[in-house]
């Protein structure tokens, strides 16, 4: 079913809208959930917390694109307790190698907090429209999907060392471009 | 700024780049899966820290030699080549594992018999001895390094002579071709915009000493460490960095293939230094095989996909190899193993 049935059957409030959503994207979000948990139950809980918050933001919202929609609320509930659950220490996946990835733009860790994040995230946006597709796609999929080196490199159809090293000077990049733009970090 | 913040700041970019990265795949049409399959995700934890895999890692006996094929029934304990597991009935208890005992086929039900019956696996009886660990996790360690001073770069053949030892085996299964590599010339240009956009950063933040600093360490391999000639040749996708004294610091490499659907795939990674992401297997859990007289823990889980995952790894001549497969036989895997473990290793290892 096209994604703007699926959006009205949420604004009709007819519960047909999960069973679908879940159908159609279920395994996108469950791709998310589980590249930052790696945990089956987590998993699940933060795909029915997806399907929740969905529910409760349709009508209101009309998202344009569905399934980035959905894979931002999961991608969000999945750090949130990823957090919890990890909060004295970093644990498994892909994440401790992402921070630590990005600490590239943040600086040391004692640096402190100087914007508000969505500033940030406009900063972030102005940076990706002014990249080059494959660019962009390997920063999304790298710390937005969080998906492996590996995995990016299968994507895009490269080396891992090229996924390595094009991260690696897109972090330098942004912090420049951050900075340019008067974002202390 | 904490890292959470621009983890945070990330998950609120224009959901369109998002919609454009799920969408994209490489032209070649090479990427319709990622290169290791769907399988179950790997854990990664912080570096330096040992591994722990799911509790419960169990196995099948497996001898190859057993079996009507060899002419011979198989020895009780033992499993033959279609994966049926043989019971000495004086050690069975549980009816489900005499049924399992009966059934022609069925690795999982074998599996799960052997699960419960706890045997302790029986002592080599010539050729290969094979144990599968049925697991439900692998787990990663990621060792992060400093960049290299100086980087060489090595064609898939040329790779075999720097380790010593065969990574490329001739008995793959006809419909797994090797993957797309990186041409030279598009690497080249990649490091000269680099060493360009780095020489300026360092010259107007040489003010900044702890910038410059940051930036200094993170600089990118400059154009001129490459080869000379690298431009002309094709095909030189794998590094080894070496630091100033000329130590091997990260020569952790992987090649791979993949069917044209990418539903099978094989990857076959070496290094002798631990650096990127690596396996490791808590010793206590997994009980190891015996092939070509070289030990290798050979595991075994399941997808999300249903797709069977074989993870094997073993070391020689001081090179740590794992050879991951999706969607491949155990059999496949297996004349994988033998193939790349009794290879009589007459390449000369590059120092």
């Amino acid at each position: 079913m096209e994604d703007e049935k699926i959006i009205d059957l949420y604004w009709e409030r007819s519960q047909q809208a999960i069973a679908l959503t879940e159908q159609k994207y279920g395994r996108y979000c469950g791709r998310i959930a589980d590249n930052v948990l790696h945990n089956r139950e987590d998993c699940e809980e933060c795909l029915n917390d997806t399907w929740l918050r969905a529910w409760n933001s349709m009508p209101t919202e009309r998202p344009t694109v569905l399934q980035a929609f959905l894979g931002a609320i999961t991608r969000n509930l999945s750090l949130d307790l990823y957090r919890r659950k990890h909060s004295a220490k970093r644990g498994g996946g892909e994440l401790p190698y992402i921070f630590d990835e990005l600490r590239d733009i943040s600086g040391a860790d004692e640096m402190q907090k100087r914007i508000e994040c969505m500033e940030l995230a406009e900063g972030i946006n102005r940076f990706l429209a002014g990249l080059d597709r494959e660019s962009r796609v390997m920063f999304v999929r790298r710390y937005w999907y969080m998906d492996s080196i590996a995995e990016i490199a299968a994507r895009m159809g490269c080396g891992e060392s090229r996924v390595k090293s094009c991260l690696s000077r897109l972090r330098k990049r942004l912090r420049r471009q951050l900075k340019g733009e008067g974002i202390v970090l | 700024m904490k890292t959470d913040t621009i983890m945070d700041a990330i998950g609120k970019i224009d959901l369109k780049y998002v919609q454009e990265a799920e969408e994209y795949r490489a032209e070649n049409g090479s990427a319709g899966r990622r290169s290791h399959g769907s399988y179950r995700k790997v854990l990664s934890i912080a570096a330096c820290l040992a591994l722990i895999l799911g509790a419960g890692a169990y196995g099948l006996r497996y001898d190859r030699n057993a079996g009507a094929g060899a002419g011979g029934v198989p020895e009780e304990g033992s499993v033959d080549r279609t994966g049926a597991l043989v019971y000495d009935s004086a050690a069975k208890e549980d009816s489900a594992a005499e049924s399992a005992v009966q059934k022609e086929s069925g690795e999982d039900s074998g599996a799960e018999a052997f699960r419960e019956e706890e045997n302790v696996m029986e002592t080599g009886t010539g050729g290969a001895q094979i144990y599968v660990n049925e697991i439900t996790e692998v787990a990663r360690t990621c060792y992060d390094i400093a960049g290299p001073v100086r980087t060489e770069y090595y064609s898939a053949d040329a790779l075999e002579d720097y380790y010593g030892t065969k990574l490329m085996p001739q008995t793959l299964p006809e419909d797994l071709r090797m993957s797309v590599r990186l041409s030279e010339t598009e690497k080249s240009s990649i490091y000269q915009e680099d060493a360009a956009a780095d020489a300026g950063e360092i010259t107007d933040a040489a003010a900044n000493a702890g910038m410059a600093a940051d930036l200094a360490e993170n600089t990118d391999v400059p154009a001129e460490a490459l080869p000379a000639g690298a431009a002309e040749e094709s095909v030189t996708e794998f590094a080894v960095g070496y630091d100033g004294e000329g130590n091997v610091v990260d020569d952790n490499n992987r090649l791979c293939w993949q069917n044209a659907d990418g539903t099978r795939s094989l990857v076959i990674a070496a290094h002798t230094v631990p650096a990127g992401e690596v396996v490791s297997f808590s010793q206590k859990d997994l009980r190891y095989s015996s092939i070509a007289g070289h030990e290798v823990i050979l595991t075994h889980f399941t997808d999300a996909q249903e797709a069977d995952n074989y993870l094997a790894s073993y070391v020689k001549n001081g090179v740590t190899v794992t050879v991951e497969s999706c969607g491949m036989t155990q059999e496949e895997l297996l004349d994988v193993l033998e193939e790349l473990l009794a290879e009589d290793d007459s390449h000369n290892r590059a120092e």
